[in-house]
């Protein structure tokens, strides 16, 4: 990836420090370039693994405000936008234990029956991947929707990266085998 | 442990992603379970990924730099205040500890003062001696109320943090 906006950034979330004063870390031109570039991806992100629009619109907000509380002690493009995963997988991380113990929103239904194509191929696909558990659900679209290597992967979700091999090879067969089950796999 | 693995895992990937087939990958990809599960998953996500992109809706990000840029602020504020908040505090209970050591500390001249306090009360009752039982009584209220807008001050101040 190369380098759209002017940070100054480097490395990833261990360097990062909660900042001191009363200013953010972003000018609000800077910022709302970084928003641009970035921002779709992790609705996308954070809105399929949550499973809830709503819950989704929240915690976006949230990841950007602490992105914006954090000193950034010169991380590449990459490593920002890999920072700035690794605070929304965290703040998921959170909602999904508040969840369980609050009975907060949990994964929205699909809409029932509606005539735009997009909204039916939607509806086949997300049950499909709100069956798969929060992590795996994470695994699988930082690897094959935001294209992270393994060792990036890991960093995000705070795994060992020689553990990604395996948990994704799992991830990957599990969800197969329902795409299969469903008739949403090739036909032989 | 139950682990499959390909050395074409890499490049069927790829192709999966890009959407370029060549016809030895393709009839791979067919015929290894590994690779068939690899090119079925990459499609699926990418399709799902698409279709999340586009149905975003994003939020205003000037709302959100406003929103951040205010709550910064007002954690720097509490910040700022904390000290003056704990030098109060201190104080209150400085204010306290005095005066109950003071009141310990002289309670056995305050116990004689307190003698010859009930001995002017009962000269009170006679109607010459009002202005002296006036001002004992103004000391008393006085101390009292000291005490309590010191606990109340403390409250307060525990009650806010």
């Amino acid at each position: 990836m190369t380098s759209e906006f002017p940070l100054t950034l480097e490395g990833m979330g261990e360097r990062a420090e909660e900042r001191p004063g009363g200013t953010l870390s972003l000018d609000e031109q800077t910022f709302n370039e970084f928003y641009a570039k970035t921002s779709p991806s992790l609705l996308a992100y954070l809105s399929r693994v949550s499973g809830n629009r709503t819950v989704a619109h929240d915690l976006l907000q949230e990841a950007y405000y602490h992105f914006l509380r954090t000193r950034l002690p010169g991380m590449d493009n990459a490593g920002t936008k890999s920072y700035l995963f690794r605070i929304a997988t965290n703040l998921l991380r959170d909602h999904f234990r508040a969840a369980k113990r609050r009975r907060l929103p949990l994964p929205e239904a699909p809409p029932d029956a509606d005539t735009s194509e997009r909204i039916q191929l939607r509806s086949d696909l997300e049950p499909v991947f709100l069956e798969l558990k929060p992590r795996e659900r994470e695994l699988l679209w930082l690897a094959y929707v935001e294209g992270y290597s393994h060792q990036e992967v890991a960093e995000i979700l705070g795994l060992k990266a020689l553990s990604i091999r395996l948990l994704l090879s799992r991830c990957r067969r599990k969800l197969a085998r329902m795409l299969r089950e469903r008739g949403l796999g090739p036909e032989d | 442990m139950n682990f499959s693995h390909c050395t074409k895992e890499q490049a069927v990937e790829q192709a999966a992603r890009s959407g370029r087939w060549d016809d030895d990958l393709r009839a791979h990809a067919a015929a290894c379970s590994v690779c068939a599960d690899i090119a079925l998953v990459v499609r699926f996500m990418q399709l799902d990924g698409e279709l999340a992109r586009r149905e975003a809706g994003l939020p205003d990000p000037g709302r959100i730099w406003w929103k951040a840029d205010l709550r910064e602020k007002q954690m720097a504020a509490e910040r700022a205040v904390r000290p003056i908040a704990v030098c109060q505090r201190v104080a209150c209970l400085w204010g306290t500890l005095t005066a109950t050591s003071i009141l310990v500390w002289e309670w056995p001249r305050l116990s004689s003062r307190l003698d010859s306090l009930k001995l002017l009360l009962h000269q009170a009752a006679s109607p010459g001696s009002r202005p002296q039982t006036d001002l004992f009584a103004f000391i008393g209220g006085s101390l009292f109320l000291f005490l309590f807008s010191i606990l109340i001050t403390l409250y307060a101040s525990w009650a806010e943090e």
